[in-house]
């Protein structure tokens, strides 16, 4: 049975990865089972300095999803290069670096610092929605896309990986731009922009006011949105949104998507990630899959 | 070592108006824990509710665990409705516990809800052979003292407050430890849980007294995953004259007293 796939030049074993912002840097989740049972591992958004998130409170649960404003909490580039990319390294499972900046200059900084050490490939975050600069105020037009990524693609020969926000008129169109200035895949979605009001308070729940919804409530929405974008682009398309079993990463990958990310999943249970691996190899053999790559786009 | 554990219910039963005791079996997580971690249970039993709920532990027997759980919302009230024989899914043991402090005497502080961890930590203590342990709980009213049978029969003195005089001494926990101090001189530890208002009173009347070395305080805070993955829990802590932030479910939930931005 052929699990392996390809993004660019970068080769996963199978098509499971994690959603950056619930994995952390790996380090959580290695207590509970080896990393290197994965596909890769792709990180928590990095920033060039550290930043110290939003204010509490960050996370509301919602009907089968979760509302969460963490405002990109990271120790930023010094540390993830000393610290946490030694300590994915010795886990011998390939690294997706997640990078984030406020300007299209932080984003080069970041992808010509980190071309340089041991990772992977690069996943370019235009689609926080949950700061004030940058991130989605990037992805949320073609321009933008466009010069964040032909900037990055200048300075670096790994793979680029382009996150999508779900937050536009036509994600295919976001797509497109990013195949065109260079980006090698495109992985989607990103969360919702959502809020959650505490009716008794008169408030809104979260400090931020408005966070990212994500977990099963929008896996429909994403998985709509993979199967436009499979249509809409030659390059690999990492589906997300709301994956909690095998079957679910499988609708992902029929859709078009190469390979997957957990996310939200993560949260719900540690254990979620290597289930979803092994759950796919359950499928295949139950259902006569060969090669997983078969299956991609194969309702289209 | 943290687990993912399949644990079987032996027993789920009302202990007053709001809460319910459950007695699971989940050996790997009960040979792991210790006083002042916690747990993430899940209540539901396909993608509703979603995110499993933190809850303390109130006391471990060889591969028995035990908690007390106050029936708050969706979560928990669907938690109520198990029976024995049912099997619930349980992360464990989670978060950074009390640490036991070479002292003469150990003041433990639970307020409302945050009595059971003070079980656990009391049997750990005893079975260290440490003796002058005070227990001081408190609440609003006599029905609302939880864990009251649980500390009678160990070699402990019991104080009880409430707000309402129904039990105990009239006023509030941080009275009936204040009178403590006053009384024990020799170094002292101090480990509280309970509503946060109660664990800043608590940590501004211990810090008066010289002689107390450590006031250890199980801070809450809303969680998401409760494994320190998603960032979400966290409070303001000082640390070398900076604040910065600390996730509850993985640096607390137990922290310094004099380290927390109050």
């Amino acid at each position: 049975m052929v699990t392996e796939v390809r993004i660019g030049s970068l080769v996963m074993k199978n098509p499971v990865t994690t959603g950056s912002g619930t994995f952390g840097y790996g380090e959580e989740i290695s207590e509970f089972y080896p990393l290197n049972v994965l596909g890769a591992v792709t990180v928590k958004g990095t920033s060039l300095l550290p930043r110290e998130g939003n204010p509490y409170q960050r996370t509301c649960e919602t009907p089968s999803g979760v509302l969460n404003a963490i405002g990109l909490q990271n120790p930023g580039f010094e540390v993830v290069k000393d610290v946490k990319i030694p300590f994915l390294q010795k886990q011998n499972v390939p690294i997706i670096i997640n990078i984030i900046g406020s300007t299209v200059e932080e984003y080069e900084e970041l992808a010509e610092r980190f071309d340089s050490l041991p990772v992977d490939a690069i996943e370019i975050n235009v689609s926080c929605p949950n700061v004030k600069a940058g991130c989605m105020a990037f992805g949320t037009t073609v321009e933008g896309i466009n010069s964040v990524v032909t900037s990055v693609r200048k300075k670096t020969k790994k793979p680029i990986i382009t996150k999508l926000s779900p937050n536009v008129t036509s994600i295919s169109e976001m797509a497109i731009a990013a195949e065109k200035a260079g980006s090698d895949a495109v992985s989607l979605v990103n969360t919702f922009l959502g809020t959650v009001i505490d009716a008794k308070k008169r408030a809104f729940v979260l400090a931020n006011k408005t966070g990212g919804l994500s977990g099963p409530c929008i896996k429909p929405i994403a998985l709509r949105m993979v199967w436009e974008v499979y249509k809409a682009v030659k390059i690999p398309i990492i589906g997300q949104g709301g994956i909690m079993t095998g079957e679910d990463a499988i609708e992902f990958i029929m859709a078009g998507a190469t390979a997957v990310s957990v996310g939200t999943g993560n949260l719900v249970n540690p254990m979620c990630a290597y289930n979803v691996v092994r759950e796919v190899e359950e499928f295949m053999a139950a259902e006569g899959i060969d090669n997983i790559n078969d299956i991609i786009g194969c309702v289209s | 070592m943290k687990f993912v554990e399949k644990s079987l219910i032996i027993s789920n039963s009302l202990v007053n108006e709001f809460c319910y005791r459950m007695v699971i079996s989940s050996p790997k997580i009960a040979k792991a824990a210790n006083p002042g971690q916690f747990l993430e249970i899940g209540c539901g039993d396909y993608n509703y509710p979603l995110l499993k709920r933190p809850i303390s532990i109130l006391n471990i027997e060889e591969d028995l665990i035990e908690i007390i759980y106050y029936v708050i919302g969706k979560g928990t009230n669907m938690l109520s409705k198990k029976e024995p024989g049912d099997l619930i899914e349980i992360v464990g043991p989670l978060g950074n516990g009390y640490s036991v402090k070479d002292c003469e005497n150990h003041i433990l502080v639970g307020g409302g809800y945050g009595a059971p961890p003070m079980v656990f930590l009391a049997n750990k203590l005893l079975r260290m052979n440490i003796n002058n342990i005070f227990v001081c709980l408190g609440s609003k009213t006599k029905d609302m003292i939880l864990c009251k049978e649980d500390f009678l029969d160990l070699d402990v003195s019991l104080c009880l407050a409430t707000e309402d005089g129904s039990v105990g001494k009239k006023g509030f926990v941080t009275d009936i430890v204040k009178t403590v101090l006053d009384n024990n001189k020799g170094k002292t530890a101090v480990y509280s849980c309970g509503p946060t208002p109660m664990m800043e009173n608590l940590y501004k009347v211990c810090r008066e007294y010289e002689n107390v070395l450590s006031i250890q305080c199980a801070m809450e805070s809303v969680m998401a995953c409760g494994i320190g993955v998603c960032n979400g829990c966290v409070i303001k802590v000082k640390e070398n004259d900076r604040v910065i932030y600390k996730r509850v479910c993985t640096e607390g939930p137990v922290f310094e007293g004099a380290k927390v931005v109050w």
